[in-house]
């Protein structure tokens, strides 16, 4: 019986992670097929989709195996059009601005932010990154390609103090 | 044998088959260890601390789910019980507060996204709208809440370690 690996799919058009199941003998182009019917793009037919390890850098060859890509059985990718976002940082009346590719975690972004607004560990650990003009604070394992839609390329955060819960 | 599952208890268990719930459960994040219907026992892994335990259980009221959000309070596997006040999550400030004993006896998380703390806080709804819990939202948004809590630099480890 042929193996199954589960792969974690985060990516334009789709509102949280899908699971996609496929035989461990899969390319990534399989990958990306079977996200599309789970609402990539949001349904749009595009061929020019770029597959990402989470927080990798650059785009994986699709047409490669999942073992020799590195995804493993239960690693997160993301999949997006474009290779690179704007990430616009605002704190304090101060705003800095970086290019990330659309596989970085909200995480990532936001210790670069604090890193450079010159925070100290403990008050980074009082900080949330919350989309501009809104009131979402997506989860720090987000991928922030997941946030934008192309044709747009750019996302912008606020740095803000978590709000207490208070009676 | 006729199949007496009930609708929400049917969105329950697929949600925890999607991948939010899965993608937490390969991160270490949570990991389900039973439902007894309308209750469900879930697991959330904490910061390593000293005699801090590697995960905390809550017990969650499930109830009409997901059109009321859930409730829960810890729970202590071993002796099918509440857990005890000095074994529940501490810490300097959001900790303390979310798992808090002076309030209803404990019966629930003071959270925004917990049906019953949200009763009479009708604020909460412009002071924390991203925790504000909607029939659209699945369990691992209050998941989320809990172990960023348990992952923060505010917990300090169980209340009497």
């Amino acid at each position: 019986m042929k193996k199954q690996v589960d792969v974690f799919v985060q990516g334009e058009g789709l509102k949280d992670v899908v699971l996609v199941q496929l035989y461990h003998d899969a390319i990534l182009i399989d990958v990306i097929n079977a996200a599309k019917e789970l609402g990539l793009l949001g349904g749009e037919q595009d061929d020019n989709c770029l597959i990402f390890l989470e927080d990798g850098d650059d785009a994986i060859d699709p047409g490669i195996s999942l073992e020799k890509a590195g995804v493993h059985n239960r690693a997160h990718v993301h999949i997006h059009r474009h290779n690179r976002i704007t990430v616009t940082v605002n704190f304090n009346a101060i705003q800095d601005v970086c290019e990330f590719p659309p596989s970085a975690t909200v995480g990532r972004v936001k210790k670069w932010a604090t890193n450079v607004f010159e925070m100290s560990e403990i008050d980074a650990t009082e900080h949330v990154l919350q989309i501009t003009g809104s009131t979402e604070r997506p989860d720090e394992m987000t991928h922030i390609g997941a946030l934008v839609t192309f044709p747009d390329k750019k996302i912008s955060f606020d740095l803000v103090p978590k709000v207490r819960v208070e009676g | 044998m006729a199949d007496t599952m009930s609708v929400e208890e049917r969105v329950f268990r697929d949600h925890i088959e999607q991948g939010p719930f899965l993608s937490g459960v390969a991160r270490k994040r949570w990991r389900i260890l039973s439902t007894e219907w309308p209750y469900a026992l879930i697991a959330i892994s904490a910061a390593p601390r000293p005699n801090g335990p590697e995960e905390y259980v809550l017990r969650f009221d499930l109830t009409n789910y997901p059109q009321w959000g859930p409730t829960a309070r810890p729970w202590d596997i071993e002796n099918g019980a509440p857990l005890a006040d000095g074994k529940r999550p501490h810490g300097k400030s959001h900790v303390p507060k979310t798992f808090r004993t002076d309030w209803k006896n404990g019966i629930a998380l003071y959270l925004p996204c917990d049906r019953v703390a949200f009763q009479g806080h009708g604020g909460w709804m412009q002071q924390h709208p991203s925790m504000i819990w909607n029939p659209q939202c699945d369990i691992t948004q209050y998941l989320r809440i809990v172990y960023d809590l348990l992952n923060s630099s505010d917990y300090t480890g169980p209340r009497c370690s």
